[in-house]
């Protein structure tokens, strides 16, 4: 004899249907965000180091242009940086004139 | 970190409603288990609560199951030998068998489509509305698949009891 003969019946014997995972899925799943965790801070530590180590090789290479401009031209001032300190407007027409 | 513990120790038996009788073993079920609440953790931040949890849970679980699923028939089609280890036998070699194993064995003889459908609205429980939410269906498509699934569970479990 069929223990299902109606809707309800069926209905009855779904509703009562109760698996569970096995034991210890908790811990697992725990365990699982935490290596997520895990791995999610050690990528942005990747990231944090790769920026931190152009940001300061770029503070590096200011530092070295400074120097150099100091030790060529002796000055801080803006006609050192573009190379205008011993520069005399006369020097272009002399030059065109001897060409 | 606590609280996220009490919502996997709260929905931890909704999830296993809708992965265990899809996929039709416990071992898949749980990575699918875990899969889903993996899945949640990440996109926290996004869910606004315009759904209820269990339903978030449930389209995650279900979604991640119909993967698997897809992936074991395109394994299958791959390996003629699969058809043999079926992992939701039909048959049971015992001479009684309890409703646990009857409910299994008839919802993994059932086409996707319907079985998805039964587990919602039957096991876990959810409105037609729900189902139709989390399956991204119509309501009158599953209206129709409950029904011809119902009718189909029916013989196959009338069937199931025979053997």
């Amino acid at each position: 004899m069929s223990k299902i003969n109606s809707i309800e019946e069926l209905s009855s014997l779904l509703s009562g249907y109760n698996p569970t995972f096995s034991d210890g899925f908790d811990n697992r799943v725990m365990d699982s965000i935490v290596e997520e965790n895990s791995k999610e801070s050690n990528e942005d530590m990747v990231f944090y180091n790769i920026f931190r180590w152009v940001a300061l090789s770029g503070v590096a290479a200011i530092i070295v242009l400074l120097f150099s401009v100091y030790i060529t031209e002796g000055s801080f001032t803006a006609d050192a940086f573009y190379g205008l300190l011993n520069y005399t407007p006369d020097e272009p027409i002399i030059a065109s004139l001897n060409y | 970190m606590l609280a996220f513990e009490t919502i996997v120790m709260r929905y931890k038996g909704l999830v296993a409603k809708v992965a265990i009788p899809m996929v039709g073993n416990k071992y898949d079920a749980d990575d699918i288990g875990q899969e889903t609440f993996i899945r949640f953790y990440k996109s926290m931040k996004q869910f606004k609560g315009d759904s209820q949890l269990g339903t978030y849970l449930a389209r995650i679980a279900i979604n991640l199951s119909l993967n698997e699923i897809k992936k074991r028939s395109n394994h299958r089609m791959l390996s003629t030998n699969d058809a043999k280890n079926s992992e939701i036998p039909l048959t049971n070699t015992e001479k009684s068998i309890d409703n646990t194993e009857l409910v299994n064995n008839a919802l993994g003889a059932l086409d996707v489509k319907y079985r998805s459908i039964i587990i919602l609205r039957h096991i876990q429980g959810f409105s037609t509305k729900e189902t139709a939410n989390i399956l991204e269906l119509p309501l009158g498509t599953v209206l129709s698949r409950l029904s011809r699934g119902q009718e189909k569970l029916k013989k196959i479990i009338t069937k199931l009891e025979k053997i």
